[in-house]
């Protein structure tokens, strides 16, 4: 690379922007070395995305200046930047699910071919430049399949393979495990070892401390808008890290959950999908005060699972007992009225309203509460009841009448719990609790499952982090490809023995 | 910004709105994309400009509800003296009263006024031609076709018709239809409807319902009547298309049918020039426009006193057969417009240079 | 609107640009309202105008509210005009006077609540058709409502066999054509139903679940909120309005035919969307509809009063509408 004579390939120097009312990045400066995974990390808000959308034109900054490969630089679109060598792989997958792989990947700029005046794709080309480029980075798909057809992991795979294939010398990737399993977090590594080797500089935004230890040389540390220092891994450990991140001790990262474990109170039975792919004859309970963990890989039918409970898919077969009663839940309505309740793991696609107010947003489901015997709806209770379940969260929010699209995630979140809550159920189902929220408030989200089984309420989580599962679950159940595989005590319970079920398969 | 572009908007339009004392005189037209109604106004606009008039044209685009409004509006501006084009006879009562609340006056045209509009007060004036008498001169000039070819007659002296009409429930498509269809069996004919279906007076639409009747009822029927000039056409122009023509014109057109047409258009007189179309009715738009605008304008300077001659026409004193120029009362209140036949032997005159 | 700060919270604006920025509807309605004042040198704030204003916007607010609420649960209704039509023309036919021999029922005499019985089921039916093939059929709003306007259009020519359907009793035509005192009725009539129409939305749980059906489908879904009911219910809701505004329109003009309310649908849309009713769904007010009605109505009002030649009209109004959309898409949609 020419760019390997420089320090740095990548220099952003005294970036400061300010929105009315706030500064949301006050003089901040980052470097990036060639041939290093450059950990960025913060809280949610911190000012990381911020920071991002500067380097990639979609905000214009009030100061500062952006160098790459020793020279100024200043993007207006992040077509520019892609061009210029700086990609970024997002959160959201943004491609076109109905084309192919190939076709994804040199979308705009498609190989031609010329027979006399008239310019035809050259789809061979495209194809076998994808099959090359995809043995280089020792990825296995096929260039010819659909988008869409493909993983969450194997599309991800696919972005990256596109920014590679644009000669990039800087990659940022934002949280680009938050939807992957530990094995293909694991070949994510793979792959972005095989960028570094290139010397391809990475900046990789994630909120998962291991895998900060797992993957980064450096990480540089953001809060409130500012840069709190660069460090080499090496010469820092899990708790100073989040020290610096949060501003304050946190040597606990879960609170203790003592609970009382009391009687049956969800039995599932025999339990199968209407989806001939996805699970079947599942079988567990659940006691009330209990915190029961579901854990496997992506594609283990989690959720699947859980929303069948609640009434939102079909099932073809197998029974739900609450309280000893049989129970026939074919929607949500149904699932409510018997007291479970789930927070579903989408917060944009299936949780928020994002136009309407904290308040709606809380009540929502619990309207029918709130009648007065003309059936009009008791606005000043229901505030209260709002304001009180999200105070008693702690969400952060200016106010109330606040549209919920303007909260954080993490305030989201919290939203979401207050709603459900509000329903006042038993059985609380929550799928990913905690995804895309910043250290802080997952703690926060945690200490409020622990109250919540004190209270004697009973909880399903679905997730996909190990050290989640184990800190807070009573038991941890383990799907594989739609099967059953096993459940594990908590004393039992360890990422290995975790894993050993999520593998388990036919 | 919105209210910005707005805001510009009516500023530019607003702009010559300032007026001066001159007599005023509201104009409510049905609606100008019809080609008679727009030929009217354009009348109206060079007559008022001949007299030193100010003259306030307001368009309806067909609904009976924007032209009370628009009266309604004008009312509140003093305007007291109108030259209406209705949308339908069952609104002109209640725009009379309201006028006449006023003390104003109005002379309706092309669609009748309602006896009890024109007895709401001795100023409100039917100046029109009654829709109806279209039909009744398409059904004169098919006898006429008849009589002088009586082998294009079915056996029974019937005659097989297609019929184009023009939006359903438009005055014009009703009265004429109605018309044409009474006048055929009132000089004896057994009417044969082989088919009818409107074809919302557009051209094309006409076009496209005659290629599949041509392919449905080849040699079936023997006339096409039609409720104006541009469907007429259309119904020509499928025809020529489907080579349903003989080798003379001797009956006046060389398609195997006769097609007729009513508006008596530039294009449909050119169309009969060149022997395709059969023939037209003129309604008068100049005529009838003269008339009411005359009318109004006596009203507005005093003019007016009963037996007044309008465009050099009398009211009527003897009352006649159709509405409201049927009844006693008001018969001094009507001023009926000839219309004429437009055929083979005066087609001609009626062609602009 | 407010910005987004780094801690996820944000800082409200203060002072006239606030409010301004909040209620540009109403700021919007006022200044055209000054404006028109000063072009006809005061006469338009007289009374007969403001009646005449009232008088000819109020059938029009009955649509704007059915189709305000559709709208706000992120759907659309393309059969107002037709459907409004149809209505007109029923209840006409109910109130023609006993003696007119061209009446549909020549001869007979109905009750007064008769046309509008029949009027408001009518306008019901095509209501539930239309939420019952969007919401279960899985129809787009678009196309279903597309149909419908079609099939309405083709009942009223069957049932009135293309004719005018006139001479409307008195009495009839007084529920509309009359007044209490200076107020005329039709405006006592939206003021009665724009109530309801504000207990509905602010006051039940229908309403929130309106907002939150259009806020998020998937969500409200998720939340117990029965959206098959739920649509079907705002858009029978709508079918009652245009009921309403069919039978008030027949005593209006004292007669139906094919033409009556022809393009109602545009002017009602139109109406919300300038009222800030979002296309995005789940936002819009009962208040925010009827200043949307009344804007376009002063336009209107207005172009007539200055003498506006009517197809500049039709130019003005399109600008209109494309202009409110662009700026609804600009405040929404920018999320994504």
């Amino acid at each position: 690379m020419s760019d390997a004579g420089l320090e740095y390939v990548l220099e952003m120097v005294g970036i400061s922007k300010s929105f009315p009312g706030v500064h949301a990045l006050d003089k901040v400066t980052l470097r990036v070395k060639p041939g290093m995974v450059h950990a960025l990390m913060g809280e949610n808000g911190a000012g990381k995305s911020t920071l991002m959308k500067c380097l990639f034109g979609i905000y214009r900054e009030d100061e500062g200046e952006i160098i790459l490969k020793g020279s100024r630089s200043k993007f207006h679109s992040a077509k520019d930047a892609l061009e210029a060598g700086v990609s970024m792989i997002h959160q959201e997958l943004s491609n076109v699910p109905e084309r192919s792989v190939s076709e994804n990947i040199w979308l705009g700029r498609e190989p031609l071919r010329r027979i006399g005046i008239l310019k035809f794709l050259d789809h061979r080309k495209m194809h076998d430049d994808t099959s090359v480029l995809m043995k280089s980075l020792d990825m296995d798909i096929n260039s010819s399949e659909r988008m869409g057809g493909l993983s969450i992991s194997k599309q991800q795979a696919c972005e990256i393979a596109k920014a590679v294939s644009y000669d990039a010398s800087v990659v940022v990737m934002d949280e680009p495990s938050s939807s992957l399993t530990e094995t293909e977090t694991a070949h994510l590594f793979k792959i972005i070892r095989n960028l570094t080797a290139k010397g391809v500089a990475v900046i990789y935004i994630s909120h998962k401390m291991s895998e900060i230890f797992q993957i980064a040389d450096e990480v540089s540390i953001m809060r409130d808008g500012k840069m709190i220092g660069t460090h080499p891994v090496a010469d820092i450990d899990e708790d100073a890290l989040i020290k610096l991140m949060v501003g304050r001790d946190n040597t606990h990262r879960f609170p203790p959950v003592e609970s009382r474990i009391g009687e049956l109170r969800l039995q599932v039975k025999g339990l199968c999908s209407s989806n001939p792919r996805s699970f079947r004859n599942v079988n567990f309970e659940l006691r009330r005060g209990e915190i029961l963990g579901i854990g496997g890989l992506v594609g283990a039918q989690r959720t699947e699972l859980v929303v069948s409970i609640f009434g939102l898919r079909q099932v073809s077969a197998g029974e739900i007992l609450v309280d000893g009663e049989r129970v026939l839940v074919r929607s949500p309505r149904d699932a409510i009225a018997k007291g479970i309740a789930l927070i579903t793991e989408d917060r944009r696609g299936s949780g928020i309203f994002p136009l309407l107010s904290v308040t709606i947003n809380t009540a929502v489901a619990s309207l029918g509460s709130y009648l007065n015997v003309a059936r009009f709806l008791e606005h000043r209770k229901i505030e209260a009841e709002s304001q009180k379940l999200n105070e008693a969260l702690r969400t952060k929010t200016p106010s109330m009448a606040t549209q919920i699209q303007n909260l954080s995630g993490g305030n989201q979140q919290k939203v979401l719990v207050s709603r459900w809550l509000m329903t006042m159920p038993d059985i609380l189902i929550m799928d990913e609790p905690t995804r895309g929220i910043d250290v802080g408030a997952k703690y926060e989200i945690y200490s409020i499952m622990a109250d919540l089984a004190r209270n004697g309420k009973s909880i399903i989580m679905v997730s996909s982090e190990m050290p989640e599962l184990i800190g807070m679950s009573h038991r941890v159940m383990v799907l594989c490809a739609g099967r059953h595989t096993g459940t594990l005590e908590k004393s039992e319970a360890t990422q290995e023995s975790i894993m050993r079920l999520a593998t388990q398969f036919e | 910004m919105k209210k910005l572009i707005v805001a510009l908007l009516i500023l530019v339009v607003a702009f010559g709105a300032f007026g001066q004392a001159k007599p005023v005189i509201g104009a409510l037209i049905r609606n100008l994309d019809e080609q008679f109604v727009a030929d009217y106004a354009a009348n109206l606009k060079v007559l008022a400009a001949k007299a030193g008039v100010e003259l306030k044209l307001l368009d309806s685009r067909s609904d009976q509800a924007t032209q009370l409004d628009q009266l309604n509006t004008l009312i509140t501006q003093g305007v007291k003296y109108f030259v209406i084009v209705p949308n339908q006879t069952e609104a002109t009562e209640q725009m009379a009263k309201a006028i006449k609340a006023v003390g104003g006056g109005a002379a309706f045209s092309n669609i009748q006024p309602s006896v009890a509009a024109l007895k709401v007060g001795p100023n409100f004036f039917l100046a029109s031609s009654p829709e109806s008498v279209a039909g009744s001169i398409q059904a004169d000039i098919i006898d006429n076709y008849f009589k002088k070819n009586p082998a294009a007659l079915a056996p029974g002296k019937t005659i097989n018709a297609l019929f184009l009409l023009g939006q359903l429930g438009h005055p014009a498509q009703k009265y004429r239809t109605e018309a044409v269809k009474n006048g055929l069996k009132a000089k004896g004919y057994k009417l044969n409807v082989i088919a009818e279906d409107t074809a919302n007076w557009k051209p094309d639409e006409a076009q496209q319902k005659m290629d599949a009747w041509i392919a449905a009822y080849n040699g079936k029927f023997n006339i096409v009547i039609t409720n104006n000039d541009g469907m007429a056409l259309g119904a020509v122009e499928s025809l020529l298309t489907a080579k349903y023509t003989k080798a003379d014109a001797k009956d006046g057109t060389i398609l195997k049918v006769p097609v007729l047409g009513v508006d008596a258009t530039q294009v449909a007189l050119k169309s009969m020039a060149e022997d395709k179309l059969y023939a037209t009715v003129l309604q008068d738009s100049v005529g009838q426009s003269s008339t009411a605008f005359e009318l109004a304008l006596a009203m507005a300077t005093g003019k007016y006193k009963p037996g007044f001659k309008a465009w050099g026409l009398s009211p009527e004193t003897k009352p006649g057969s159709e509405a409201p120029a049927n009844d006693a009362a008001v018969i001094g209140q009507c001023y009926l417009v000839p219309f004429k036949a437009v055929t083979k032997e005066n087609y001609k005159s009626f062609m602009t240079k | 609107m407010a910005a987004k700060t780094a801690a996820g919270t944000i800082e409200p604006k203060k002072g006239l640009r606030a409010f301004i920025s909040k209620n540009t509807n109403l700021v919007t309605f006022v200044s055209l309202a000054i404006l028109l004042g000063l072009l006809t040198r005061g006469r338009s704030f007289e009374w007969p105008s403001v009646r005449n204003l009232m008088i000819a916007e109020s059938v029009r607010a009955f649509a704007a509210l059915g189709v305000g609420m559709i709208i706000i649960t992120r759907g659309i209704d393309l059969s107002i005009g037709y459907v409004v039509c149809l209505v007109a023309s029923v209840a006409a036919s109910f109130a023609q006077t006993s003696d007119y021999t061209a009446a549909l029922y020549a001869g007979r005499d109905f009750p007064l609540w008769l046309p509008f019985l029949a009027g408001i089921i009518t306008g019901g039916l095509f209501g539930l058709l239309n939420g019952v093939l969007v919401a279960y059929g899985r129809l787009p709003a678009f196309i279903a409502t597309l149909g419908t306007m079609s099939v309405a259009r083709g009942f009223q020519l069957i049932y009135t066999k293309a004719a005018v359907v006139g001479s409307l009793k008195d009495s009839y035509k007084t529920i509309s054509q009359g007044s209490l005192g200076p107020i005329p009725n039709l405006a006592l009539y939206v003021a009665a139903a724009c109530v309801v129409i504000w207990v509905l939305l602010r006051h039940t749980k229908r309403g929130t679940n309106f907002y939150a059906i259009g806020g998020n489908a998937m969500a409200a879904r998720v939340s117990g909120i029965n959206v098959e009911r739920e649509t079907v219910a705002v858009y029978t809701y709508a079918g009652i309005l245009y009921g309403i505004a069919g039978c008030l329109l027949a005593g209006r003009l004292g007669l139906a035919n094919a033409l009556t309310a022809n393009g109602m649908e545009l002017d009602a849309i139109a109406a919300v969307t300038v009222g800030g009713v979002s296309q995005t769904g789940g936002v819009g007010t009962m208040s925010g509809m009827v200043i949307g009605v009344l804007t376009l109505g002063i336009i209107n009002y207005g172009m007539t009063y200055l003498g506006v030649d009517s197809y500049y009209q039709l130019l003005v109004k399109g600008f209109i509408i494309i202009a409110a959309v662009y700026f609804d898409m600009k405040k929404y949609a920018r999320r994504s």
